[in-house]
């Protein structure tokens, strides 16, 4: 499995791939988590937000910070995008 | 008790506010008579006594009664409203009249923060609707928002802030025309974009008009220039309905995230707010103030200029200019400079323009910071002569 999270390096972004890499080992996930915040990247793949989840090559969850549950739940069974919770960004206006 | 703990951890911000507004209430004049002291005064300096006096002035009731309703408004702008939904007009369909004023007046109805502009710019730049829009864009989000405004217009009147915010739009729409023209001949490939998800909304229709109505109807009634008994008495009704409204239409989930977008806006911005009041308060009592009139009193394109390159290499923290601009104000600076910084300040620093070179690049970062540079001189010295 491939688990991706993409961002531009702000708290934001940092903060989700700290979750995301705590919920693979709690669960067992041999696989590393790739950290990207290479701006040009993220333009060459069309991505206009942050912080982005991407699992498989897929984009689970975008412009927010989802729960750790939510998170787990990603890793399990990568879906499309759904947005289950409601959170505007998590750095207030300055990160 | 672990609860307790956590959500003292969560709201520390709100009891500090609250504690130290209760300590200046009711010990000010004490506190005064101490520090006001000329023996008091040696020991601890007179520019800590004027930093003080800032402080106070900042906690007093009619700067909270505008900022508190102000960061409840960027939280809920920034969790009530699917600014996705927005972003998707910038995508490259829409008309390029509309985009533009979607960018640069969104600015007001949408918080980005600085996280998520970066990708946004360089994701409609390049596969969205070109590099005059995406500029727009760029100049809008940090330069027009509710909260900037509120305390321009409280802080140094209303008048400048309106100047203030409306110089911001067209600014913003200005730069933007001026980039796609110079780089009229690359074009951008439009694509797919990934824009944030969606949000669900539970108050729509009827209900959203009612429920942002009031909201903003806090702010104006608290700020207004009316009766203070009336005032408090419209402001507390209001508030009361606020709160019905609060918990009768949004989910759960929405108001959690309200509340803690609100305490993350204060929690961030507040502190910062309040120490560079203070700084100010102090190092404007050791500037010298007839030099400084001598040379800021007057409005020419030189102290424009200088103006607006103080704003480029200070680097102060979101709303810091605001007073530091009264400081300014205070020993004498000329409204046209004033108004030259208030411009440059938030677009224009080095820091940001660095970042932004590494994503297009040195030539159009040099295009994008002098015609900025050039804009907000001329305004401030032409405001300058009409003030």
């Amino acid at each position: 499995m491939k688990i991706q999270v993409l961002g531009s390096g702000c708290s934001t972004c940092k903060s989700l791939y700290e979750m995301v890499q705590k919920s693979a080992k709690e669960m067992g996930t041999a696989d590393e988590v790739e950290y990207i915040t290479d701006i040009n990247k993220l333009v060459e793949e069309g991505i206009a937000t942050s912080p982005v989840l991407k699992i498989d090559g897929k984009i689970v969850c975008a412009g927010r910070i989802p729960s750790e549950d939510e998170i787990k739940e990603y890793i399990t069974k990568p879906s499309d995008k759904n947005s289950l919770t409601n959170q505007g960004c998590a750095c207030g206006g300055r990160c | 008790m672990n609860k307790l703990k956590k959500i003292l951890k969560q709201n520390w911000i709100l009891l500090l506010l609250f504690s130290s507004y209760f300590v200046i209430f009711i010990w000010q004049n004490q506190i005064d008579g101490y520090l006001g002291n000329e023996s008091t005064q040696k020991i601890v300096g007179e520019s800590i006594y004027q930093g003080w006096l800032g402080l106070v002035d900042y906690l007093s009731a009619h700067v909270l009664f505008c900022l508190i309703p102000a960061f409840f408004i960027a939280g809920a702008i920034n969790t009530l409203i699917d600014s996705q939904k927005i972003f998707k007009y910038l995508s490259g369909q829409t008309k390029k009249w509309l985009a533009y004023l979607i960018a640069s007046v969104g600015g007001f109805f949408m918080e980005v923060c600085s996280c998520t502009i970066l990708p946004l710019f360089a994701g409609i730049w390049k596969k969205g609707a070109g590099l005059g829009i995406a500029t727009t864009f760029l100049y809008a989000g940090p330069a027009i928002n509710i909260v900037t405004f509120i305390l321009t217009g409280q802080r140094l009147g209303w008048d400048l802030g309106i100047v203030r915010l409306i110089l911001s739009v067209l600014f913003s729409i200005l730069v933007g025309l001026i980039m796609e023209f110079v780089f009229r001949k690359e074009k951008n490939v439009q694509g797919d974009i990934v824009f944030g998800d969606e949000k669900k909304i539970s108050i729509q229709g009827r209900k959203r008009k009612i429920f942002w109505i009031s909201l903003l109807a806090i702010l104006l009634v608290g700020t207004a220039p009316i009766d203070s008994f009336i005032k408090y008495s419209v402001v507390a009704v209001l508030v009361f309905t606020q709160v019905l409204m609060t918990f009768f239409w949004l989910s759960k989930q929405e108001r959690k995230a309200w509340w803690k977008e609100t305490i993350k806006f204060t929690t961030d911005i507040f502190p910062l707010l309040l120490i560079g009041v203070f700084a100010a308060g102090a190092i404007t009592h050791l500037i010298p103030q007839e030099k400084f009139q001598k040379f800021l009193g007057q409005n020419t394109i030189l102290t424009n200029f200088v103006a607006v390159i103080f704003g480029a290499i200070a680097y102060f923290p979101a709303l810091v200019e605001v007073p530091i601009a009264e400081n300014f104000l205070k020993l004498g600076m000329h409204e046209g400079p004033l108004m030259a910084y208030l411009l440059s300040d938030p677009v224009l620093s080095l820091q940001g323009l660095l970042i932004i070179s590494k994503v297009i690049g040195i030539k159009k970062t040099l295009i994008y910071a002098s015609s900025i540079v050039v804009l907000t001189t001329f305004a401030g010295y032409i405001f300058g002569i009409l003030y």
